[in-house]
């Protein structure tokens, strides 16, 4: 079994349309932090998850999900 | 006009990083140089006193203005929550695991190495070896994890 970290980051930039730099200026990241964890290659820690719903106002879990892949 | 160019710790943090990984490389291909320096006739180990002259004042000119920077931005206190959680700290940390293993592969083999080697050859020489290839080793892997593209991503290509 293993687990994949999912993320709609992507998404709520675009809702609240921010570019990548903007996104990371706003949390204290650099852009490339930022960058990772959307295209999946970074796990960020719980602080940096925590900014980001924080920041876009919503719950950790509605950015962030577990796909199992059984 | 100019704008004054405006850089966040985190980003101050990774462009540090990433100089200092540079300043790495070159520390690296300096010991490199250091050990064919042994093997080398006198004339040719000339040029590579040289080349390491220069390559040491590229080291501290790449390093020197950024770490100077980073160290008056740390006793400030901006950086530590940015430090922790960057991406490129956290590949800094990985390519040093990485290259701790490879200098240790490395020494097992040269012990083997200089028992086989005749005629002997001076420690310094194995020393440079085990220093080059851990450095430069370091070095490529913080490149490797840290160089894949990722282009600046609009809020516009976001929706997509």
């Amino acid at each position: 079994m293993s687990d994949e970290l999912e993320n709609r980051i992507r998404v709520f930039r675009a809702e609240h349309r921010m570019s990548q730099g903007e996104l990371a200026d706003a949390i204290g990241v650099s852009r490339k932090t930022i960058s990772t964890i959307e295209v999946g290659r970074f796990i960020p820690s719980t602080v940096i998850a925590l900014k980001l719903a924080q920041h876009f106002g919503v719950p950790v879990e509605e950015i962030f999900s577990l796909r199992n892949d059984g | 006009m100019t704008k004054a160019k405006n850089i966040s710790p985190a980003q101050m943090i990774d462009s540090f990083l990433r100089r200092v990984g540079l300043g790495v490389a070159a520390v690296g291909v300096t010991y490199g140089l250091s050990a064919l320096e042994v093997v080398l006739p006198p004339k040719e180990a000339g040029y590579v006193d040289t080349a390491q002259l220069v390559l040491s004042i590229l080291v501290v000119l790449t390093i020197f203005p950024a770490f100077v920077k980073f160290m008056l931005a740390r006793k400030r206190g901006v950086c530590k929550s940015a430090e922790d959680n960057s991406y490129m700290a956290q590949m800094f940390k990985e390519a040093a695991h990485h290259a701790f293993s490879a200098t240790f592969i490395t020494l097992i083999i040269l012990e083997v190495v200089s028992k086989a080697i005749k005629p002997a050859m001076p420690v310094h020489f194995f020393i440079d070896i085990a220093l080059f290839i851990s450095l430069s080793f370091f070095a490529a892997m913080f490149f490797k994890l840290t160089g894949a593209d990722d282009e600046e991503d609009d809020w516009e290509d976001a929706g997509e």
